[in-house]
């Protein structure tokens, strides 16, 4: 096996070899820092590159697993996180050079957990500026570069973290989701991104965003990788009082293949303009494949859908104002323009407003559990439009003309929103080469449902067994 | 454009400084130009929840009340 196939293993076959000795963490972690010697200047993956303490700490990986202690599945993998997670004694920019100094002094409880299971950190991946935003475009630290096409968007705010693993850079990342900053580069880049449930992870030690939106969670290239990293960063933080005590269960068990009698409800607004006919095409074959495997498959109707993007916009622009207030009164040139403007936009709110759009999301979290008694899940595309070029003010989709912001976060909100889990999954590649997204959603708490009709398309197509030309 | 909105319809460049300047914005910079056209373009494409009916509705608050009584006022 050569070091670039180690590269492309995921981390259910990688670790098999690393239990049984066929592999250690340090030829692991050396082939995976090869690659991003002879990629990263193509793809602008990394804020903060850690090859040393990787290298030390697959060393003593390596120590332990032959002393016997061999601690799981993760034990010896390469891991990536997106610069919002605190690694005590490494610098947390999240995205700005406002914090290019700053150096935390204690690990988030993720990093802790991943710690523990034996992952190892190669470093700290690009974002968009304090992960607001969706394109992954970042002046302080360089636009992060799609794997599939490098003159592309990776999408963000995760875009560091998603064409690290998407381009075998890491086998595993961690991201963040406020607006679908999980789930949207993992479809522009092809890969199996998971927002969990609000408060499944907590956000302990992560740079806060909207902090009643913030979603930590999982990007693999497989949705077993995904539900490996679940099994360890999922539960209680008593650091976090949104946290749940639901127990957590084991998310790769679920991964049975069954999906018979699965009841999926493709909402009919999902498919209305502007929808590229390529995504469309590619996403009602998938959904077809599901049915194939036995799944129940129906249309159904949420026309409170729509509304999901002003509450959520509204709610996020307070509590994004809220915490950057007195940063961005002091030195608001030095952000980004999109994210000083919007930043300051939050100012104009009225607390009136604010309250309304509370409301509004008790009433469409409510019509979204009256959904979950028909369905177990929802599917629909995850964005309308493949990647765009680096740079682009607007994108057509179809005959209409958008914003990228508008386009990418058309499919996002009501999970942000309402906190309920979603996931993007491979599902095909345009005609251009750039990859599609199926996005699946469920009621709270049912990741494993999720994970279990993602393993199952997956498993039946081979849209994740295909590499970037890079 | 909310009638909940600081900013209504008739909002115009005088009352967008006096907004601006109340939220501590430095209103000499030359960036308030754009940001007053900005704001003017997406904030009322958040009107659209001024069309729910939000009678009755109590608002989705996070604040999560104590769930026992401090030790001192048990005793």
């Amino acid at each position: 096996m050569d070091e670039l196939d180690i590269c492309y293993l995921p981390a259910t076959e990688l670790s098999g070899l690393i239990e049984r000795k066929e592999l250690s963490p340090v030829e692991v972690t050396q082939a995976h820092l090869a690659r991003i010697e002879a990629t990263e200047a193509a793809l602008n993956s990394f804020i903060t590159l850690l090859a040393e303490q990787a290298l030390a700490d697959a060393k003593t990986a390596e120590a332990e697993i032959q002393a016997g202690n061999y601690r799981g599945p993760l034990h010896g993998i390469p891991i990536t996180l997106k610069d919002l997670y605190y690694v005590k004694g490494v610098r947390n920019t999240s995205g700005s050079k406002m914090f290019h100094d700053f150096v935390p002094d204690f690990d988030s409880t993720i990093t802790s957990k991943l710690r523990d299971a034996g992952t190892i950190i190669l470093g700290k991946t690009n974002t968009h500026q304090f992960a607001y935003g969706i394109t992954g475009e970042n002046p302080d630290y360089g636009d992060m570069h799609n794997p599939w096409n490098t003159e592309r968007i990776t999408g963000g705010s995760s875009g560091g973290s998603v064409s690290s693993v998407a381009a075998g850079q890491s086998t595993l990342t961690m991201g963040s989701d406020t607006g679908g900053s999980i789930r949207v580069p993992s479809s522009l880049c092809g890969l199996a991104g998971l927002k969990p449930t609000y408060g499944r992870l907590s956000r302990f030690g992560l740079t806060a965003l909207s902090w009643s939106q913030d979603h930590p969670g999982p990007i693999a290239r497989t949705v077993a990788d995904c539900a490996l990293l679940m099994n360890v960063t999922a539960g209680y933080d008593a650091k976090d009082p949104v946290t749940s005590r639901a127990q957590v269960p084991d998310y790769t068990s679920a991964l049975t293949g069954d999906v018979k009698g699965l009841r999926i409800g493709v909402p009919r607004e999902f498919f209305e303009p502007p929808l590229d006919p390529e995504v469309e095409a590619a996403v009602r074959q998938a959904i077809g494949v599901l049915e194939d495997l036995g799944a129940v498959v129906k249309e159904i109707s949420w026309p409170m859908s729509s509304y999901a993007t002003p509450i959520a916009t509204i709610i996020q622009m307070a509590e994004a104002t809220s915490y950057h207030a007195d940063l961005v009164r002091k030195r608001g040139n030095e952000y980004s323009p999109p994210v000083r403007l919007l930043l300051e936009a939050g100012f104009f709110l009225s607390a009136p407003q604010l309250n309304r759009a509370h409301q509004a999301r008790t009433l469409f979290v409510k019509q979204c559990l009256e959904l979950f008694q028909d369905v177990d899940v929802l599917a629909g595309p995850m964005t309308p439009i493949t990647a765009h070029t680096i740079g682009a003010d607007e994108v057509k989709v179809g005959a209409t003309t958008i914003t990228p912001r508008a386009a990418l976060t058309r499919y996002t909100r009501p999970y942000n929103l309402s906190g309920f889990p979603a996931m993007s999954v491979p599902c095909g590649f345009s005609a251009e080469g750039m990859p599609i997204g199926l996005q699946l959603a469920g009621s709270p708490f049912t990741e494993e449902t999720l994970l279990r009709a993602a393993h199952a398309y997956e498993q039946a197509t081979d849209w994740h067994k295909r590499r970037p030309p890079l | 454009m909310s009638a909940e909105s600081f900013l209504g319809v008739e909002g115009n460049w005088e009352g967008f400084l006096s907004l601006a300047k109340e939220a501590g914005l430095d209103v000499d910079d030359p960036h308030m130009g754009e940001l007053y056209e900005y704001i003017r373009l997406v904030l009322p494409a958040l009107r659209a929840v001024d069309e729910l009916d939000l009678t009755g509705v109590d608002p989705a608050m996070v604040y999560l009340p104590p769930q026992s009584l401090p030790e001192q006022e048990r005793t």
